[in-house]
This record gives C-alpha cells, structure tokens and sequence, in this order.
C-alpha cells in the first residue's frame, strides 16, 4: 500500500507543477510540452485508480495526437506576447485575491473530512483477470448507449461547425488553376518596358 | 445503476422524435451538399421535418411516465409539452428568419442543419434526467448557438459576440460539471432519481456542506445559461452582435430548455434542498428584475434594450421557483411560455422592418412607424404593453401569477421589490410606443418581406391578446404539468 501512496504523492506533485508551469511559461512551445507532462501524471493517477483503458487512451489520443496538432498549431500562428501580457500585471493582483479566496473555500469544504475513509469504504481491488474495456464496452453499449450516441452527435457537430466557418465557397475560395499554368504563355508573363532615362527629371549624374 | 447491462429494444418507441429529428438532419446536411441552386428546398424540408417531429411527440401525449436508458431519459408531460412548445417556437422563428437570411446573404443549408441539431439538444435537455445527458444536451445546444452567431463571419461585430459567448459558455460548462461531480462524489449516482432519494434518506445531515457547495455551482452555471444577472454580462453584447434572425432564437426557445434543467435537478432532484437553493435564487431574481429594468432606460440599440428586457422577465421566472411549491413552478412556467409568444412577436416585428443592408435595430428607427405601417405598428403597441405587464395582455397575467404565488408564500418584500421595478422597466417600453405614434420621421419603410411573415407576425401577436382576453387554458395547462 505504501509505495502505491508514494506514487500518487509523486504524479499528483507532478501534475500541479507542470499544470503551474504550463501557465506561466512564456513560450508557447513550452507550454504545450508541460501540458503533455500534465497529462502523462494525470494517466498514470488513473492506472493507480485501475482506469487503464482511459489512462492508454489519454496518452494515445490527447499526447499522441491532439498535442502534436497543437504544437503545429502553435508554430504556424505569429502569437505576439506583448500584447498577452500587456494585461496581465494589471489584473494579477486581484485573479491572485481571487485564486486564493477560491482556494481556501475549497479547501475548507473538499478535505478529507467530507471524502475520507470513514465515510466512503474503499473500493475493492480487481482480480487480475478483469478486464477494463470489456466492463466499459458492456456499459457504452448496454446503459449508457444514449449518452453515447449523443456524444457522437457533439462530434458531429463539430464538424459541422467548423467546416462552416472556415468553409469558403467556389468564387471566393483561392485555388489553383491547373490548366490556366499550363497554358502561359511568355508574353503573359514578362512584360518589357522601355523606360528613357532622360524623361522624369532624374539625371545620372 | 438502476438496470445493469440492460437495454430494452422497446423503450426506443419513447426516443423516436429524437431519432427521426436526428435522421432527418443528417439527410437534409448530405442533401444540402448536392443542392447548388434550389437552396429554398432545404428550408421547406427544415420546416416539415420541425412538424413531423412535433407530430411525434404529440403523438406520445398520454403514454404513461417512462424512464429509460438506465435512468438517463424520461418522458412525462413537462417533457412533452416543453418539447412541443419548443419545436412550436423554432417553427415559428424559422418562419420569421427565412426572408432576413436571404436579404443578408445568410441563407446556407448549414444554418438550418445548425438550428435543427439545437432543437436535438434541447429535446435531450428537456428529457434529460441524469447529470450526463443534461450536460451533453446542454453541450450540443450550446455548440451549435456559437456557430450559429459566427455564421455571420464577415460581421467583426458578430464574431466578436461569438467568441464572448463561446468562451464563457465553456467556463459555465466547467462550473456545472464541476458542481456534478461533487453532487456524484456524495451520492455515488448520476440519475435524479437516485441523487434524490440519497438526499432524502441518508445524505442531507452528514453531507450537507459538499451538497451545498455543488449546488452554487450548479445554480451558478444555469443562472449563466439563462443570463440572470450577476452572470448576465454575456447577454447584451452577444443579442446586438448576433444576426437578428439568430438573436431571436437564442432569446426564444433554449430559455424553456434551461428551465427545464432547473425544475429536474433542483426541484426533482435536490427538492429537500429547497431552503438552501432558494435563498440562492432570490438574490439572483431580484437583482435581474432591477438590473435589467434601469440598464435597459439607457439603451439605444432595440436588441439590447431586449437583452436587458429578457434579463428582467427571467428575474420573474426565477422567482416562481423561489416559492418551492407547486403552484409557483406553474407560474414560472406559464410566464416562461408566455415571454417565448410575446419575445418572437417582437423579434417577428424587428425582422420585418429590415431591409438589404438595413438592419433595423435603432430604437429611434421606429420614429413615425404608425404613419406608414399602422397594421404593424399596432401589433408592435401590442407586444410592448404586454411586456409592459397592461391588462388585457398575456403578459400582466404571467406576472400577476408569480407575484401572487410569492406574496401567498410570506415574501412580501419581495413581491413589492419586483412590481416597483416592474414599473420603472414600463418606461423603455412606452418610449418604443411613443416614438411609434408620436413622432414624425422623414424616412419611409416599404416593407420587402413576403407575405408568410406578415401573416404569421399577426397571428402571434394578436394571439397576445386573445390569450391575454382567455388565459384559462395555458394556466390549466402549466398547472397540470406538476
């Protein structure tokens, strides 16, 4: 039991501080890599928890792909900082006021005197022959398959919505013409113009 | 869990709207792609598919109360009655929408797709009865308003309002998922039924202070779904830079659906938390009654001078629900119902009197309307003196309803506090009626929208003052849905 708390002690430090970090990173690149360090403490919490499936799916899904995405994002978009930062001093001292006050509340009310072991038995360990996704895809597909179906709409979604905004239609769409660079000619391109030195006041002197 | 691993093939027969709407608007997307000319198709099949859809839940009037998929969808007469009137209402603003689209080059099949899988959201909102499929419902509705304001991308002003509400939007999100898992970390469950009978029976003593907190949180995020204020910061800013079609539903029909949120998870679910949550909501209806009423003198922009009006008749609705009786719900819900028929007529009014390139949305536009239109200018006089709250109209009767189901509850104060603000909100109102009759104006409007819109806009607004002259039926029928 003890080196499965020393573990959740080191992941959750983990998390905090890379989450920190990640904010208040001054470059962007960076924070994205703190992000990912975010998530893998954040995975390996839920293989603490037994949650295997969503902790591979975490690493897979978020660090594998939406992160990657993220950081060619990142490195395509000119982000100026001074104006991120132009705000920033100026309202630190009351989102720190406020952060605390948000803090203190919640630390008052979600301690271990409202969660502990005293009120809630601590779940049982499964056998090593049980099986995470089977559990999960018995419940997707059984009594949760409307919310399940509904996430797929939200996805649907999605799409939707950003095709539409981003979606420019034929005329005002810039592509190219394949036949059109075929068919240049020469003439189309270049064209040569005889300039007399003399005329518009300029002298070489 | 209430049926572990159990799914019943026949408790579809309860979800076939949602499914035929849902199918119906995927065709309608893919046939949207092979129309490149006929556009008006995809508006006439939204408009049969918003009707057979309604057809369909009415046509479940009088099954008996279902819950289903595991707790997490039911059926029952506030469902089904909120379901029609919702999908009623979107007919209706469609309607309206139609000839505003086409003159400001908004007409695309996706709009349409959009507002469709708004409805879908709403429906689930409406027949969401665990914390899950509320939140998705509540997600996909939300999804879809933001796109639906970006649509318009040319305009910096809408843009600019899509964002704004995009990114609160998802900070109230999180707040709510937020008060859901703390509500799931007591109780051990996601279903209503479930979280209230824990707090019936075990929880209300010993985790009093968790359920507590979730539940600010949980008002928190459907007090900023509805714009109440102090979370009403979004509303003005997000109604003027919205397309005026878009601002008339947003204003209109997700209302019902986050009011339905609120009757299942604080009066079904959290209902032996009534004198804590009603002292939340208090704060919350009184300061949106008098925000919204001296805001709104200042305004010139007719679309916000509505926002700040919305603002201060959901300060109403809330305080129906702060009586925590039954009676007081139905009045909530009766007032809700009738701010939907009277905020389309105005809407329907603002729509009418746009042009290409004019987007009618100055108060002082309205100057000298009775001159040139007086059909219309008397259907507009209608609409502002029942939101006024002047008998014979709707809208007097829906807040004579609340104030006397709170004055019959002790809150006297309270019920002072709202009809002295009430008063003072009848000015902006009249102003609009004065400009109208009083005032003389150099322009003249020719209207350019077709007859549809016209014919409708009358109906509805005339229907203010029938329901107004008979309200006994819509009463009843709030009534009977507790």
């Amino acid at each position: 039991m003890l080196f499965i708390q020393i573990l959740f002690y080191v992941f959750g430090f983990l998390l905090i501080v890379s989450s920190l970090a990640m904010i208040l990173a001054r470059n962007s690149a960076k924070s994205v890599l703190f992000l990912i360090l975010t998530f893998f403490s954040a995975a390996s919490i839920w293989i603490l928890l037994e949650a295997e499936f969503l902790a591979i799916t975490l690493i897979l899904v978020y660090v594998g792909a939406v992160m990657v995405l993220f950081l060619f994002v990142i490195k395509m978009l000119d982000i100026d900082k001074s104006t991120l930062k132009a705000k920033f001093t100026g309202y630190l001292p009351l989102g720190v006021a406020v952060a605390a006050i948000v803090i203190i509340e919640m630390a008052l009310v979600l301690g271990s005197k409202q969660f502990g072991l005293h009120k809630f038995s601590l779940p049982e360990r499964h056998p090593s022959d049980y099986s995470n996704i089977t559990e999960l895809a018995m419940q997707l597909y059984t009594s949760y398959v409307y919310p399940f179906e509904l996430a797929a709409v939200l996805l649907l979604i999605a799409i939707i919505s950003s095709i539409t905004l981003v979606h420019r239609s034929d005329g005002k769409r810039k592509s190219q013409s394949v036949s059109a660079q075929v068919n240049v000619k020469a003439k189309d391109r270049i064209r040569v113009v005889k300039i007399d030195s003399k005329i518009n006041g300029v002298k070489n002197d | 869990m209430i049926n572990n691993f159990q799914f019943d093939i026949s408790s579809l027969l309860f979800v076939i709207p949602e499914i035929f709407l849902l199918s119906a608007t995927i065709a309608i997307l893919i046939l949207n792609l092979f129309l490149t000319k006929n556009k008006q198709l995809v508006y006439y099949l939204t408009q049969l598919v918003l009707l057979v859809t309604g057809l369909l839940c009415f046509n479940l009037i009088g099954e008996t109360k279902a819950i289903i998929f595991g707790g997490s969808f039911i059926l029952d007469d506030i469902a089904l009655i909120f379901k029609i009137f919702i999908i009623a209402s979107t007919m209706v603003a469609m309607t309206y929408s139609r000839h505003y689209l086409i003159t400001h080059s908004l007409f695309v099949g996706e709009y349409f797709v959009l507002i469709l899988l708004s409805l879908l959201g709403m429906m689930v909102m409406v027949s969401g009865y665990s914390l899950l499929t509320m939140y998705l419902g509540l997600e996909i509705l939300s999804l879809s308003l933001y796109t639906l304001i970006a649509i318009a991308r040319d305009r910096t002003i809408a843009i600019e309002a899509a964002l704004k509400y995009f990114i609160l939007g998802s900070i109230s999100s999180g707040l709510l998922l937020y008060g859901m898992s703390m509500i799931y970390g007591v109780t051990g469950s996601i279903n209503i039924i479930e979280i209230a009978e824990f707090v019936a029976n075990t929880g209300i003593k010993s985790n009093l202070l968790v359920i507590n907190f979730s539940l600010v949180f949980l008002v928190i995020a459907i007090a900023f779904k509805l714009g109440a204020v102090p979370f009403h910061m979004w509303v003005p800013d997000v109604y003027q830079g919205s397309p005026t079609s878009v601002t008339m539903f947003i204003s209109t029909v997700p209302k019902m659906a986050v009011i339905a949120i609120l009757i299942r998870l604080l009066t079904d679910g959290l209902e032996y938390m009534h004198i804590y949550w009603s002292d939340l909501l208090i704060v919350l209806a009184l300061l949106s009654i008098a925000i919204g009423a001296v805001v709104a003198l200042k305004q010139t922009n007719i679309k916000r001078m509505l926002a700040y009006s919305t603002i201060s008749h959901i300060g109403f609705v809330i305080l129906g629900f702060v009586t925590g009786v039954i009676s007081g719900y139905a009045a909530s819900v009766f007032y809700i119902l009738v701010y939907i028929l009277t905020s389309l007529a105005a809407f329907g009014i603002i729509i009418l009197f746009n042009k290409k390139g004019f987007e009618a949305d100055k108060i002082i536009d309205y100057k000298g309307f009775s001159k040139h239109s007086p059909w219309f200018a008397l259907m507009m006089l209608i609409v502002m003196l029942s939101m006024a709250g002047i008998p014979p109209f709707i809208g007097f009767y829906s807040k004579f309803f609340i104030l006397q189901q709170v004055v019959a509850e002790g809150y006297v104060f309270v019920a002072i506090f709202a009809v002295v603000f009430a008063v003072i909100s009848s000015y902006y109102y009249l102003q609009i009626i004065k400009f109208m009759y009083f005032d003389q104006s150099e322009k003249t409007a020719i209207f350019s929208a077709p007859m549809d819109i016209k014919i409708v806009v009358s109906i509805n607004a005339v229907l203010i003052l029938i329901v107004g002259l008979f309200p006994d039926f819509w009463i009843e029928l709030s009534r009977s849905l507790f």
